[in-house]
């Protein structure tokens, strides 16, 4: 069965211009992904991981080479369009959560839709379904501060999943999170992947993990090292 | 959004009220000085209302109660073709002891007008602040000794009747009647004259003013010169004069008021931009975050904007209320009654605190909206 190409990029380059010197951080990175995939991306820090991660998020652009999304070209919007992109086909999880600590749980699930012209009680029914799914419809109310890591990742992986996105990024989402946690949080992901048919595209340099991935990148010193698939098998 | 801008200054109270301190004590300002003009304004407008014919001072004095005319100078005033009646005037201000006080750190100044009865039946309207109405009782006439005339203000305040005695300057006095009180005139006692000389100690030849009427008001320019060139060093004002220069002195009051309106504006503006830029930079991350999951531009400068506005909608209702507070204060130590916060000085206030709040915010949320999302969240 062939699959629908969501993301796709190709000799994608980014470099850096700090102080006097060039930094490569990318330097030339081939990586597709299919919808409904649960893919990893793994190296070490500095490998350019999170740059990638980025450019495929419509959060950054590339210095050279090409990136689309549905096949549309993301080097050609505008910060506005890439804004509606985030906000209507993306959905991000990140390492410290970056929850709003002056918003309760489902103020924050809701944030992402918060400007748009969606019906509030439409949304908050939204927001309060998705709250159940992760397992915190008794904390729905509770700020930030009230909550353990676990519960405040379970918040911000319920508020990437509030515009419906068709692919979910996140960065070292259980980076945080002691080893237990982290998994509870990977397991919750792998079940949206399957039963939503949400892709995920996981950066982490926690290799415990990667065995569940339908495909994983390799990435090092800004080039894709490794593609390795499902059962470890190896292609270069 | 309007919530979340509520709830982001909620959390920060002490700096949120920082920011609106600068606003708050300009609003106050403006709220007090402004309504305290308008006391004045109404004031003088008031008095001059009242005011006929020519007052004839010495020349250059700062106070109506510091000049001294001759007595003599009357005569020389009535000879002047035209003039119809010349009444002296001894006027001065003591302070009104309650009884058996030798001193009193909070008696009010008190003016005493001397008249002479006889003359100023001579006049088509009396000059006096009072305007001359009897409410009780009956005017001063000639013969007159040991009587007084009181305002119905004070003799509210000193529970004195038609027929009760008051003690000014150590003699007592029996009040004949009661004047109507018109505004802004303060608290006074009519005397005769020589009574008047006695509490004030004014020697017999000398007098304070001279108040003159003509058989044309139309002449009143032209007899003022003509006195002031036979008297000297005297000054004889009409009624237009005065009006003139009072007119002249509240246009400085209003450019002074101008000025500080506008160094308001200036120093509450500066401290929203500064509390709001410290603020947003603080959560730079916040903003990243709200930009990676697809708040737009427009957004975030939408939020900024919200949170600069309810500052200067908060900071205009405080400074307006504390404002208000301050003229009730200020009201009985100044002695201005007509002192009113009117709802559109209110209202203009508050805009203009909001208005304050709009130009404060603009950079702030111009530079928050601009964040490149990695930037910020990296931001530590």
């Amino acid at each position: 069965m062939a699959k629908k190409k969501m993301l796709e990029a190709r000799e994608v380059k980014r470099e850096y211009i700090m102080g006097k010197t060039v930094v490569r951080a990318l330097r030339g990175v081939d990586i597709d992904i299919e919808q409904g995939e649960f893919v990893f991306i793994i190296g070490p820090s500095g490998s350019g991981k999170s740059t990638i991660m980025h450019i495929l998020g419509a959060l950054d652009h590339q210095t050279a080479g090409s990136v689309t999304l549905d096949g549309k070209e993301m080097a050609r919007m505008s910060d506005w369009q890439l804004s509606m992109i985030r906000r209507n086909k993306i959905g991000f999880i990140f390492q410290n959560f970056n929850l709003v600590p002056s918003l309760n749980a489902i103020e924050n699930v809701m944030l992402p839709l918060m400007t748009s012209d969606m019906n509030k009680t439409v949304l908050e029914a939204r927001a309060i379904k998705l709250l159940k799914l992760v397992g915190l419809g008794h904390r729905i109310h509770h700020r930030p501060t009230e909550l353990s890591g676990g519960e405040r990742q379970r918040v911000a992986v319920a508020r990437s999943l509030i515009n419906e996105p068709e692919i979910i990024l996140a960065d070292e989402p259980t980076g945080e999170l002691d080893t237990k946690t982290g998994t509870g949080i990977m397991q919750l992901m792998r079940k949206l992947c399957k039963e939503k048919g949400t892709t995920f595209v996981i950066v982490t340099h926690d290799t415990e993990y990667i065995q569940k991935g339908d495909k994983i990148f390799h990435i090092r010193d800004g080039l894709i090292n490794q593609e390795i698939y499902k059962g470890g098998k190896v292609i270069e | 959004m309007l919530r979340m801008a509520l709830q982001n200054l909620l959390r920060k109270k002490s700096r949120t009220i920082l920011a609106m301190l600068a606003l708050i004590i300009g609003v106050m300002t403006i709220i007090s000085l402004i309504s305290i003009t308008e006391g004045v304004k109404g004031r003088v407008t008031d008095v001059v209302s009242q005011m006929k014919g020519i007052v004839v001072t010495q020349e250059d004095v700062f106070m109506p109660t510091l000049s001294r005319l001759e007595t003599s100078d009357i005569n020389k005033i009535e000879s002047i073709p035209g003039v119809s009646v010349a009444a002296p005037r001894i006027v001065g201000q003591i302070m009104l002891l309650k009884e058996g006080e030798k001193r009193s750190m909070t008696a009010q100044p008190f003016s005493i007008y001397g008249l002479d009865p006889a003359k100023e039946a001579l006049t088509k309207k009396g000059s006096l602040p009072t305007g001359g109405t009897i409410l009780r009782g009956r005017a001063l006439k000639s013969g007159d000794t040991k009587a007084v005339v009181l305002d119905e203000d004070t003799a509210k305040d000193e529970k004195k009747l038609v027929g009760s005695k008051i003690e000014l300057g150590g003699n007592k006095y029996t009040v004949v009647g009661l004047a109507e009180a018109v505004g802004g005139a303060g608290r006074m006692a009519v005397v005769p004259i020589s009574e008047a000389r006695d509490i004030l100690e004014v020697p017999t030849d000398k007098i304070t003013g001279i108040y003159v009427e003509t058989n044309n008001p139309e002449d009143d320019k032209k007899i003022a010169r003509l006195i002031e060139a036979k008297i000297d060093d005297s000054s004889a004002q009409t009624t237009e004069d005065f009006a003139q220069q009072l007119m002249g002195m509240l246009s400085n009051i209003d450019a002074f008021l101008w000025v500080i309106s506008t160094i308001s504006i200036v120093v509450g503006g500066l401290g929203i931009i500064n509390t709001m830029l410290m603020s947003v930079r603080e959560r730079k991350k916040e903003f990243g975050v709200l930009k990676a999951i697809g708040w737009t531009q427009e957004n975030i400068l939408q939020l900024v904007m919200y949170e600069s506005i309810l500052i200067g909608i908060l900071g205009g209702i405080i400074g307006v209320t504390l404002g208000w507070i301050a003229v009730q204060i200020a009201k009985p130590l100044l002695g201005i009654s007509i002192m009113t916060v009117t709802p559109s000085l209110a209202i203009q206030a508050t805009l203009f605190a909001i208005i304050v709040g709009v130009i404060g915010g603009i950079y702030p949320a111009w530079e928050t909206s601009r964040l490149d999302p990695i930037k910020a969240m990296s931001d530590r």
